[in-house]
């Protein structure tokens, strides 16, 4: 009959200690369900069967690629962040199994009941994630499809492969908890386990050095993130400052809180005061235990905000992106030479198919690459990518095609140019290059660059010289040189259905193609597909990542409040004693807890809008940013933070006042 | 003038649902003159921590009052409790209940910090007490850095530092080895010279025979009580033992 006793004991154990095991339980929930969520999607046939290839749009493997990679971050999180979080949670049944042992039990009874409670907690979670996975799969799916403009393929899906591998990493992360909980108990003597967990506090001491080395690395980071000019040190610097900024974080909030509390206690009339006196030395011990945890609460804060805020900047401004990149929706490029064939064999293909063409926009231009320093323009004998602001993405328009372009009437000197450049580089009137100088006319109509190039990516200035004839045009594209060219644009409209658009276009590239002429072909609708299935993908799975380690912060400071509640029992009920009032007592919890609880979320937040310049340059690498959507972003994960947190306060304090009370 | 009277207390505990009563105090009198060493002695479960705990208003008799100085605990109101406790009573408990986080000097002004006393007239109290009981050269030391007897010794320097109309003291021996019990009896009875009321719960002989006068409780009620006189501490000591030998044997002879 006793034969189960001790499992019977574990469940006792377990739903005795809800407080203690339903976070824990939370999160396993919570990462193993967004880990079968991520691996069913990045697996469902139906959106990218890997046996056929077949895909359910275009970039469909992409978007798979981009889940299946997040799955395996998620899979890798759960398993380091679900160890770690047992300890706090093990630190405190250690006490329950010294009285077992106490009470006669052999170790080998203590590793059933640890195993029975270990496997038990596990298996609800699995269950339960594999439950709610299923369940929340095809709503995910269909926000994700809503994310990358698909419309989604109805039905239910279930993946089998999904669950087997979220029983695995569930299986592989049970057993690897349950030999850490093992080797902890056979470690350990019954009479420390009673004892574990009470030890002698020595005061902190004071690292001044360690807090003025944090301020200064502090000032550091933030002056290189606030002066960095332009892209290419953006890109240089974003390394250097993230660096110093986490130093500086881990050193302020370990020595530097403590200095600061040391400090104020030295001031004998503002320490012994009602207010001051429990909360400062209670932020004190605080502080020395809580230090580098809080510390990493707040460098992952600050990492989650800003991927998230990147992310849903980009994917905000994907429209606006694509129309950058892609002015017309039917974009042809080829050599100038070939550019009346190529106008032709589309005019006529138009016509064959009675098709209008609108919004037609053609242009041919030379390019080489160039070095500028301000005055003079020559090109360039040696690759350099480092010095990006005095090697400027350079386009050379005759005059007459100019005039064509713009249909003005513009005229010009022999030694006249018309110039206009984004950078700051280029001073004074006049511009030399092979020992020529050339008086500048007048700005150039920047117009044509939107159609010749991606205005929007700045990490190369750009200049755009109008010459007056031929022959000056052909002594800045040089024919001999090997990196000059010469090429023509042609974009245009179509009032059309997508597919008929692609039908076009593929008809267009076979006669090119007949014609032996060599051309680049772009469909923005295509393009915009694999764009937003990229971004899209990336988006979806930064939000589930972040969403993942919103729960795991949250987690960490739900138990280090709880094991500070019990801690503070003991010492509240002496002060209580001693002649401190409840209320008393309520306030000075009130604001030592959140001081505690809210100093990694607003030094993330303070973080976070001193990054946010340096990382909006380094994103302008890649991509369109627009600075208001980009700070709008990062507001608006902000405030999703802070009210996550304010909710977990609210219970917590709850909780922790409740243990505190008892 | 007698400074604590308690008249016909009476503590019951319910259980939860209220189906079973307990009674732990059934009726109890007595009062403490100003200036008194008073004893309180009786077995486990005789009700002592109970009475205790009313006394220093930590807990509420379910019948009867008690009025310190003159005052009855009725018409405190809960919200006063914490400042009444801190403005007229002092406590030493068995296991010193010292703030592991605070030097013995924090620990030993606490009640005054929280009274908002200024820090200057904080240390013109603090110095003479704690050089009185000689741990003056411990001050800055933390609790978990000094011995048992010094760490009682500093509780009993927060008891007094704000000059209680009582102090009150849970087995204060009972975690500490002889020599240092009787260093710190020696003090409560210099203390108590010096004109402080002490009222002290019990199970020690030794230390009951250091007081004035010795109440023995048993089954919630007072039983009997001796008074010291005269007699010398030996004698006392022999007069204590007689009387809790016939307690113990539950001779009735003595109502």
């Amino acid at each position: 009959m006793n034969k189960h006793i001790y499992e019977k004991m574990a469940v006792t154990n377990v739903k005795k200690s809800g407080k203690l095991y339903l976070p824990y339980l939370i999160t396993i929930i919570g990462s193993m369900m967004f880990y079968y969520i991520l691996t069913s999607i990045g697996s469902n046939p139906h959106i990218y069967n890997v046996e056929t290839g077949k895909q359910c749009f275009k970039g469909a493997s992409t978007l798979c690629g981009i889940l299946q990679s997040g799955s395996f971050v998620a899979a890798a999180f759960a398993f380091i962040f679900l160890l770690y979080a047992n300890s706090f949670v093990f630190k405190h049944q250690k006490k329950q199994l010294g009285l077992y042992g106490v009470l006669g039990m052999e170790r080998k009874h203590i590793v059933r009941v640890v195993s029975t409670e270990t496997l038990l907690i596990f298996f609800a979670g699995l269950i339960t994630s594999l439950i709610l996975g299923i369940l929340f799969d095809k709503l995910m799916l269909v926000f994700l499809f809503k994310i990358i403009n698909q419309s989604a393929y109805t039905g239910f899906f279930i993946s089998i492969q999904a669950v087997k591998s979220t029983v695995c990493l569930t299986a592989a992360i049970a057993l690897f908890v349950l030999l850490g909980n093992l080797i902890s108990v056979f470690s350990t003597k019954d009479i420390d386990l009673l004892k574990s967990e009470k030890t002698g506090e020595k005061e902190p001491k004071d690292r001044k050095i360690l807090a003025l080395s944090g301020i200064l690395s502090l000032a550091a980071g933030y002056w290189i993130a606030l002066d960095t000019q332009n892209v290419a040190s953006a890109i240089s610097n974003f390394f250097p400052a993230a660096i110093l900024v986490i130093l500086a974080t881990y050193g302020l909030f370990t020595a530097g809180s403590i200095a600061v509390l040391k400090l104020l206690k030295k001031n004998k009339s503002y320490y012994y005061t009602p207010k001051h006196f429990i909360s400062v030395s209670g932020m004190l011990y605080r502080m020395k235990q809580n230090a580098a945890g809080l510390a990493t609460i707040c460098i992952l804060s600050t990492a989650t905000i800003i991927v998230i805020s990147a992310g849903a900047s980009l994917y905000a401004n994907g429209n606006y992106s694509i129309n950058q990149q892609f002015p017309r929706m039917v974009q042809f490029a080829s050599d100038t030479k070939d550019a009346d064939d190529l106008k032709e064999i589309i005019d006529i293909t138009a016509k064959d198919g009675n098709i209008s063409l609108q919004d037609m926009v053609s242009c041919s231009y030379g390019t080489s690459f160039y070095e500028f320093d301000g005055k003079e323009l020559k090109i360039s004998e040696t690759f350099s990518f480092t010095d990006f602001e005095h090697t400027p993405d350079t386009f050379i328009l005759t005059l007459e095609e100019y005039n064509r372009f713009n249909h003005t009437s513009e005229t010009l000197e022999k030694n006249q140019i018309l110039l206009y450049t984004t950078g700051s580089l280029f001073e004074g009137n006049t511009l030399t290059y092979e020992d020529v100088s050339y008086q500048v006319k007048a700005e150039a109509d920047k117009s044509c660059l939107t159609y010749i190039t991606d205005t929007s990516m700045v990490l190369f200035p750009k200049l755009l010289i109008v010459v007056p004839n031929e022959e000056v045009f052909n002594s800045f594209v040089p024919k001999k040189n090997e990196l000059a060219y010469t090429n023509f644009y042609l974009g245009f409209n179509m009032n059309l259905l997508e597919e008929d658009i692609e039908k076009f276009g593929n008809y267009i590239s076979k006669n090119l193609d007949d014609a032996s002429i060599v051309y680049d072909f772009a469909l923005k609708h295509v393009e915009k597909g694999e764009f937003f299935n990229m971004y899209g993908g990336l988006f979806f799975v930064g939000m589930i990542l972040g969403i993942l380690f919103l729960i795991s912060t949250v987690m960490i400071i739900y138990y280090k409040q709880i094991s500070e509640g019990y801690d503070d029992r003991e010492r509240y009920l002496i002060m209580q004693k001693v002649g401190l009032s409840k209320e008393e007592i309520r306030q000075s919890i009130h604001s030592q807890v959140m001081l505690v609880f809210f100093l990694p979320l607003v030094t993330a937040i303070i973080h976070s809008c001193v990054a946010l310049p340096i990382v909006s340059k380094c994103l302008s690498l890649a991509l369109v940013v627009n600075m208001p959507t980009f700070v709008l972003s990062v507001v608006g994960t902000c405030v999703v933070f802070s009210v996550v947190y304010m909710v977990v306060y609210k219970v917590t304090s709850k909780e922790y006042y409740k243990i505190v009370n008892e | 003038m007698s400074i604590l009277e308690a008249i016909n207390i009476q503590k019951i505990y319910k259980t939860k649902m209220g189906a079973n009563q307990v009674e732990a105090l059934s009726n109890i009198n007595f009062s403490v003159e100003t200036g008194e060493y008073v004893a309180i002695m009786g077995e486990s479960g005789s009700g002592k921590t109970t009475l205790l705990n009313i006394l220093a208003a930590l807990d509420t008799p379910t019948s009867g009052e008690i009025y310190l100085d003159g005052k009855s605990f009725e018409n405190i109101k809960s919200k006063e409790r914490a400042t009444f406790r801190r403005n007229n009573l002092g406590f030493v408990f068995q296991d010193f209940n010292l703030l592991d986080n605070f030097s013995l000097e924090d620990n030993i002004l606490l009640p005054l910090v929280l009274a908002g006393n200024h820090y200057s007239q904080m240390q013109e109290k603090l110095l003479p007490i704690a050089s009185s009981l000689g741990i003056a050269d411990l001050l800055k030391k933390y609790p978990y850095e000094v011995s048992g007897g010094q760490k009682q010794r500093a509780a009993v320097a927060r008891a007094i530092i704000t000059s209680p109309k009582l102090l009150l003291a849970d087995e204060p021996t009972g975690a500490l080895d002889s020599k240092a019990s009787a260093k710190l009896l020696n003090q409560f009875e210099e203390i108590n010279k010096q004109g402080q009321t002490i009222l002290m719960v019990t199970h020690s002989v030794q230390a009951a025979a250091h007081a004035s006068r010795v109440l023995f409780i048993k089954d919630g009620m007072v039983y009997h009580q001796i008074y010291k006189g005269n007699s010398t501490k030996d004698e006392m000591f022999k007069k204590i033992n007689d009387a809790l030998t016939s307690l113990l044997s539950g001779g009735d002879d003595n109502e």
